[in-house]
């Protein structure tokens, strides 16, 4: 997976106060932490952030360059707050360091795949988890994990043991978590 | 229509709906949804015309949640009465929504115009500023 690189800078203020300022200026507060590193309190580009967010999947490996950041600054996402409404504003995010020795810990995108025989008898085909969780070498995690729905009929489910995986990719989500289900088609009285 | 089985209180307070809504602000369910962008009462009728609405759009093709409960007695005193003589009668129930509030979510519809035309109908069935959010996942 490419990394995407970010400007970032260290923050030297904390508080309601410093950070309002900050996101008025154009830069969104965060933590830069992890096994290994003393934790970072740095500022991220709110503009570059708004569109790693907008364009790409959300366990995209980033790349933290600038002033006061220590180098090879390479993280996951690990949490973001956001406006509830207005979905661009952030308000602050976590990076977890990503080491190239140690397995990481993230989200990725559930994608149904094939066409579904349920749907084709009148069912509707209902996702229910749209992102599992995984663990793997940092280089191997995927962007999105597919399940192939194609012989569930009405009244089926998918469980989460069913997702294919990539190489050292294991899952973190319950292996009997319902991804996907075909609900019947109500009858009209 | 909704409504509660049973209650504590038959009378509450009218209360304040101040702030935005701390959860029930994230699409849990489905792929798409109706947030609400102003605080109010929704009653259980407008829900059930909104529901109403949308399922006979999608013509009960999607799967549809509903993501708020009228849980609020609203009390009136009836016409021509005189004043006092305590609290009137329950009269209908509402959910108190506040801003960033999910009030629908829906899945599994064929067709992504047809959802969103379906939750535009539904939107019109609501008292308050009502925004139609998708779910944040990027085709890859």
């Amino acid at each position: 997976m490419e990394k995407i690189i970010l400007t970032a800078r260290a923050r030297t203020g904390s508080g309601k106060s410093y950070t309002r300022k900050a996101r008025n200026a154009g830069w969104v507060p965060a933590a830069y932490y992890g096994f290994g590193i003393a934790p970072v309190n740095v500022e991220v580009n709110a503009h570059e952030f708004g569109l790693l967010m907008s364009k790409h999947q959300h366990n995209q490996l980033v790349e933290l360059v600038g002033e006061g950041v220590p180098s090879g600054a390479v993280a996951v996402i690990r949490d973001v707050q956001r406006d509830a409404i207005k979905r661009s504003v952030f308000y602050h995010v976590d990076f977890q360091h990503a080491d190239d020795k140690r397995l990481v810990k993230t989200r990725a995108f559930l994608k149904l795949t094939g066409e579904c025989s349920g749907v084709k008898e009148g069912g509707i085909l209902t996702q229910t988890v749209h992102e599992v969780n995984i663990m793997g070498p940092i280089d191997k995690i995927p962007e999105v994990v597919t399940v192939d729905v194609t012989d569930l009929a009405i009244g089926g489910t998918t469980m989460a043991s069913e997702v294919v995986l990539g190489d050292e990719i294991s899952l973190i989500t319950s292996k009997f978590r319902v991804v996907a289900r075909v609900l019947g088609k109500a009858k009209r009285n | 229509m909704l409504s509660p089985r049973k209650v504590k209180w038959r009378k509450p307070h009218r209360g304040r709906m101040t702030g935005t809504a701390q959860r029930g602000n994230t699409l849990a369910f489905g792929d798409c949804g109706i947030q609400a962008l102003e605080c109010g009462w929704v009653t259980s009728r407008q829900i059930e015309a909104a529901r109403i609405a949308m399922t006979r759009k999608i013509k009960r093709g999607a799967k549809v949640w509903i993501r708020v409960f009228p849980h609020k007695a609203v009390t009136k005193t009836p016409a021509e009465t005189r004043m006092g003589k305590g609290k009137g009668s329950p009269e209908y129930w509402v959910a108190v929504v506040r801003p960033g509030t999910i009030l629908f979510e829906m899945a599994g519809a064929p067709d992504k115009q047809l959802q969103k035309d379906a939750m535009r109908l539904a939107q019109f069935k609501l008292p308050i500023k009502t925004s139609y959010i998708e779910l944040d996942v990027k085709e890859v």
